[in-house]
């Protein structure tokens, strides 16, 4: 009984725990990019191919104009993928983004495009590196 | 009182079974039309299943069903791509969940919340490893979360299951 007593404990206090940092986590996503971006910028493998102003509406086939797997469009000031020639689409259903640090990811084309803010910096450069 | 011993035959027919739930779980889940705008954000309705093995037959048999539709699912849905990564999150969450059943001894509900989070945890780590870019493990906050509420009605759900399953079927070998 006084071992169940320990163990109900233990589930308890590893939940609070995890509980907290959950919304901890979910605060910082939602308001954590409070800084808007201004720039876009797009890698593929891993190496920066183009940045693009959040200023200017246009429409940018990637990862090249030949062979487009990819198509980003800016309006509005966010970015969004449009088209995606993989079956998944989970690019294309991201929601456009425009905070600095903000991605989008196309995991099969290995396209990360990423907002810049007005330093050129992300703010999670700092965290991640 | 003294519980005939399960024969092989049997315990293949119920872990296939298992298997097949898992499965079903699976697709059943890709037909709720949600989207969070956020990818990898799921109910993870086979966890399920493997959380049912865990606690009712063993570490085993829940490793191998849950490997098992991992590749399956892979095969009939996915590419090899998707398998790579459902099998970072699948392996990763079932160790956690093992090591916080078997060793720290927990209940129920914080070993689904745990495998929740952790099979984000290993997808996200397998896509930034991907395409390169540790920035992308900033998804981790909003996946934390994601994985604590799904772990938690998976949970709560497969708490009610064990109640409610029969001891005989049901067991350790």
């Amino acid at each position: 009984m006084e071992k169940q007593c320990k163990r109900k404990k233990r589930d308890w206090v590893f939940l609070s725990i995890v509980l907290v940092l959950a919304v901890a986590g979910m605060l910082w996503f939602l308001f954590g990019y409070s800084s808007p971006g201004t720039m876009a910028e797009v890698s593929v493998d891993g190496e920066t191919v183009g940045t693009y102003p959040l200023a200017e509406a246009r429409e940018i086939p990637l990862p090249t104009k030949q062979q487009a797997t990819n198509r980003l469009v800016i309006a509005e000031g966010k970015a969004s993928m449009v088209w995606a020639d993989c079956p998944d689409q989970i690019c294309v259903e991201h929601r456009a983004i425009s905070h600095g640090g903000e991605e989008i990811v196309c995991l099969p084309n290995r396209i990360v495009v990423r907002i810049l803010n007005a330093a050129g910096k992300q703010k999670l450069d700092a965290m991640t590196r | 009182m003294k519980r005939k011993k399960r024969s092989a035959g049997q315990t293949c027919a119920l872990l296939g079974m298992l298997l097949a739930l898992a499965l079903l779980c699976n697709y059943v889940e890709t037909l709720i039309p949600i989207s969070f705008g956020i990818p990898g954000i799921k109910l993870g309705l086979a966890n399920l299943v493997v959380l049912l093995a865990l606690y009712r037959l063993g570490a085993g048999e829940a490793l191998m069903i849950s490997a098992a539709r991992i590749f399956l699912a892979g095969f009939l849905f996915g590419n090899l791509a998707s398998i790579l990564y459902s099998l970072a999150g699948g392996l990763l969450s079932f160790l956690v969940m093992f090591f916080l059943k078997k060793i720290l001894n927990m209940g129920l509900l914080p070993v689904s919340v745990a495998g929740g989070i952790f099979h984000n945890l290993g997808q996200l780590l397998v896509a930034a490893l991907v395409v390169e870019n540790l920035n992308l493990l900033y998804y981790m906050s909003i996946l934390f979360f994601a994985g604590t509420v799904t772990g938690g009605l998976i949970g709560l759900v497969a708490g009610e299951l064990l109640k409610r399953l029969p001891n005989n079927e049901w067991r350790k070998t």
